[in-house]
């Protein structure tokens, strides 16, 4: 006998030890677990509707909030050194300042300070009346330990450098290297946020 | 599905079927198509496995697998096919747990390793491979084509056939000295 019938012959003969019985038995257990299966399907496919709902529900808010950001400007850092200094300052130089007197500087000065690194004098009278024009064209930078400008024409050519120290809305300087005698009085004054 | 007197089981195809019992009527379908096919399966496990009760358990989670998807698999061309899969699948990976008990066990104790002289025919397809089992199974029980069978085995065709080749060659050594014996 081939290998061949005699495999067909023996596999049939040993599959007929297999009853066809109980297969209502067997359907019943079918239809339960089938039953069961799709509970756990139906209970796992709930557990992560609900888990996605909380998701949404607690990571949303802040999603969206960081989705909104994306195209906006980040919130205000720290102020920068010259965003701090910026702004109006009075400098008033009594007559009693012999060197004030001296340089016809004597007077109520403003200064505006720009965020952008300008600086506007506005002179007293009698200053302009001396020199026969206010300042013009000039600028400053900072950092932390000098503040540096260019301010009045006579001096353009030499840049002053000045410790500085704010401290609430008065901003006052000490010399570090400046051989203008109008800077030195100028800066050597209190000036006073306005 | 029937077993015949003559031992040959009748496949009943799923067309016929679907002719048989309204579409509409899944439940009605399913039941139909579980008492044409279970035992059919049941046989096919337990000839890889050898264990009835093993055998049976492994079909009905098939046809536990086929009921939950019934709505979906029953629109198939071959739905015996589908649970077939699934339950050969299941044999294969238990069929391999067990050689590989098995092959513990022996470590322990080497008197218990079977010698080929002491096999008959299904015996000797018991220490055959789980894929070779598999294939021996449905191409010489099943009376299935290579490419049904590498279809049922998730193969190629060239696979199964060196399934089915090595099967049939480990077998022949194994039983060789009682097709000796066999000889007039």
């Amino acid at each position: 006998m081939s290998l061949d019938r005699e495999l067909r012959e023996s596999l049939l003969e040993s599959a007929s030890d297999v009853q066809d019985r109980d297969v209502d038995t067997a359907l019943s257990f079918v239809r339960v677990g089938a039953r069961r299966r799709r509970r756990i399907r139906r209970a796992m496919a709930v557990t992560g509707a609900l888990a996605v709902a909380v998701a949404a529900i607690l990571v949303g808010p802040r999603a969206l909030d960081a989705l909104r950001g994306l195209g906006r400007s980040q919130p205000a850092e720290q102020p920068t050194l010259t965003e701090l200094v910026a702004g109006t300052y009075m400098v008033t130089l009594p007559r009693s300042d012999p060197e004030a007197e001296a340089t016809s500087m004597t007077g109520t000065w403003t200064v505006r300070l720009s965020p952008e690194g300008t600086l506007e004098v506005a002179p007293p009278p009698g200053f302009i009346e001396a020199v026969g024009a206010a300042p013009s064209g000039n600028v400053y930078t900072l950092s932390r330990n000098a503040f540096r400008t260019n301010v009045f024409d006579a001096c353009a050519d030499a840049v002053g450098s000045y410790r500085w120290e704010l401290s609430g809305d008065r901003l006052t300087f000490s010399v570090r290297d400046d051989a203008c005698a109008e800077r030195l009085v100028l800066f050597g004054a209190v000036w006073v946020r306005g | 599905m029937s077993l015949p007197a003559d031992g040959r089981r009748v496949r009943v195809g799923t067309t016929f079927a679907r002719a048989m019992v309204p579409v509409s009527d899944a439940e009605a379908e399913f039941t139909w198509f579980f008492r044409t096919e279970f035992t059919a399966v049941v046989r096919s496990v337990y000839l890889i496995l050898h264990d009835q009760e093993r055998a049976r358990d492994i079909a009905q989670d098939a046809f536990i697998q086929l009921l939950t998807h019934w709505s979906r698999v029953s629109k198939y061309d071959r739905p015996d096919a589908w649970v077939r899969r699934v339950a050969i699948r299941m044999a294969m990976r238990a069929a391999r747990r067990e050689r590989l008990r098995a092959s513990l066990e022996r470590e322990v104790d080497p008197a218990t390793v079977l010698k080929p002289v002491d096999l008959d025919l299904v015996r000797a397809v018991q220490q055959l491979p789980p894929k070779q089992r598999a294939a021996i199974v449905l191409f010489y029980f099943e009376d299935r084509p290579i490419s049904e069978v590498a279809e049922i085995m998730s193969c190629s065709e060239v696979a199964a056939k060196v399934s089915l080749h090595r099967g049939r060659k480990a077998l022949a050594e194994l039983i060789g000295s009682e097709e000796v014996s066999d000889v007039p």
